[in-house]
């Protein structure tokens, strides 16, 4: 437990490593008695949740859903339970859970950036060019792979590659076995190598 | 490289929050983190004793009770009397997540109450005028009149009971009222033909914006005490007061829920409600898969015998008293309009 005197001391520990995971354990502890304490699990996480949201749903819904986490994961903090997931994987938990209410909007966003090829401005030099073409090509196929793959494989592979979570994790997060969240990672990682084609072997 | 070392590069840098987001959802959470302390600083002052009615007139008493009631008619809702049992934690987690719950699946009233609030607060809505009506269409299931007029406090007997479509409308400023009586519009003016009837003041509803502001009975000159769980089924208010009020009754002591599938209309639902008078269930319910308020019903939980003056007033386990499902809950611009 972190009293008040090291309150300071917490804020500065980093989210996702050891002693992070402890901040934030004690942070929620101290949140059931002081619900103020609260505001330093938003400040730890909230960018980082934000950014998630934002690159499944674009900045507007991402807004909405970021807010929403934190909302729900106070109302809920009573019922956090640490021996099961950290406190970062529990949000990213409640965020994936609000993100598919929004699978639509999601289905749109891979769908448009699928579409954009993109339009070399004036002036850039033909390198240059040539590799944003391609890196927007290589954008192009997985978002066109991730529209395709089923919502909760969907979801087990972004909390991997987008939120840094492992496979251990994001079963907590989403609280399915650990088996499930394995086979649906790798049923997502073949869909995407699928998509990539050659490329992706070629450099593995 | 691995497919999520491509995935994180070809998607470029992490998105960053505007710093007035960040302050929005900064305040929000503000907001709510006061709410709560609020609530849990003036608890005493929401003891609901005054409300508990024995329950062998709670129906009968609706008529008399219900705010919206006409003193002619009594076909309005009943009221929810309430209890004040123990407070109960809000115990939850993470769940699965699938493409229809947009939380984790809900573990106690107080988390399905906030779902629900989340969704009625982003339904579509426009401030109406006062010279508008608040349509109410609702599907109550009912002994048939005949018993009914007899036994009013009986439960509905499954042999006896049918389905009655019953609709309303109300003029957002309370002056106007509308019903059906054998099939023709029947539209009455406050005062005319000396009937008068009281409803909440529509600056009264409108001031409900957050948990905080919303009181247990709702106040004011026409309220004559009207509880929340009843309250919401006679008016159409604003998704930001619903919303408030599924959260101040998530945040009130006794809420529980019935995980139950309620089967009304192929509509599995979930009832959340207090239990009052030791074995009655008085439940909002809630549409199970998009938390929707769909409904209301009164049903008992266990054996009960209520003595009274007029006898012995015996219940079952499973006696349903009041069963209603919200058609349709808008706002219209003359009475009969029903969309």
């Amino acid at each position: 437990m972190v009293d008040a005197g090291e309150a300071d001391l917490v804020v500065v520990t980093q989210p996702g490593t050891e002693q992070g995971r402890d901040a934030d354990a004690d942070l929620l502890e101290q949140a059931k008695k002081e619900p103020e304490r609260f505001t330093a699990v938003f400040d730890r996480h909230y960018r980082q949740i934000y950014a998630y949201a934002a690159r499944r749903l674009g900045p507007d819904l991402a807004e909405d859903v970021a807010s929403e986490t934190f909302l729900i994961a106070f109302d809920r903090r009573h019922g956090y339970d640490g021996a099961r997931a950290d406190v970062r994987s529990w949000l990213y938990g409640i965020a994936s859970n609000l993100i598919a209410r929004h699978a639509r909007a999601e289905m749109r966003r891979y769908k448009a950036l699928a579409k954009a090829v993109g339009a070399p401005e004036a002036g850039d030099h033909a390198d240059a060019v040539v590799g944003r073409l391609d890196a927007m090509a290589v954008r192009g196929r997985l978002a066109d792979a991730l529209r395709r793959l089923p919502e909760p494989v969907r979801t087990v592979l972004l909390l991997v590659a987008w939120a840094g979570l492992n496979q251990q994790e994001v079963a907590a997060a989403l609280d399915i076995p650990a088996g499930t969240a394995r086979s649906r990672l790798h049923r997502a990682r073949q869909e995407m190598r699928q998509a990539l084609g050659a490329e992706i072997e070629a450099s593995e | 490289m691995d497919v999520t070392d491509v995935l994180r590069e070809a998607f470029g840098a992490d998105e960053v929050p505007s710093q007035a987001a960040e302050n929005r959802a900064r305040a929000a959470l503000h907001q709510r983190i006061s709410s709560k302390e609020q609530r849990v600083s003036t608890k005493g002052r929401h003891r609901r004793t005054r409300f508990a009615i024995t329950a062998g007139v709670a129906v009968a008493a609706a008529a008399a009770v219900v705010a919206a009631v006409v003193v002619t008619r009594g076909d309005d809702h009943a009221p929810a009397p309430k209890a004040a049992p123990a407070p109960k934690a809000a115990p939850a987690t993470s769940s699965p997540a699938t493409s229809v719950l947009p939380y984790a699946r809900p573990a106690s009233a107080a988390e399905y109450l906030e779902n629900a609030a989340w969704t009625a607060e982003r339904k579509p809505w426009t401030d109406p005028r006062p010279d508008q009506f608040m349509y109410i269409e609702t599907l109550e299931l009912r002994n048939k009149p005949a018993y009914e007029n007899q036994n009013p406090n009986a439960p509905i007997k499954p042999d006896l009971a049918e389905n009655r479509k019953v609709q309303r409308w109300d003029s957002v400023d309370g002056q106007r009222m509308a019903r059906l009586d054998n099939g023709k519009l029947v539209v009455t003016t406050r005062g005319e033909g000396g009937q008068f009837w009281d409803r909440i003041a529509w600056s009264t509803i409108t001031s409900m914006t957050t948990p905080d502001k919303v009181p247990d009975g709702v106040p004011g000159p026409g309220s004559m005490g009207i509880m929340l769980d009843a309250f919401i089924g006679q008016y159409v208010v604003p998704p930001t007061v619903q919303a408030a009020i599924f959260r101040h009754l998530a945040q009130s002591p006794g809420m529980t829920m019935n995980p139950d599938a309620v089967n009304i209309d192929g509509h599995p639902a979930v009832g959340l409600g207090r239990i009052i008078e030791g074995y009655l269930s008085q439940e909002l319910l809630f549409d199970k898969q998009t938390y929707q308020f769909i409904g209301e019903r009164l049903v008992a939980i266990k054996d009960h015998v209520t003595h009274g003056d007029d006898g012995d007033a015996v219940s079952h386990k499973g006696d349903v008293y009041r069963q209603v499902i919200y058609s349709k809950m808008i706002i219209v611009d003359r009475p009969g309009d029903t969309q």
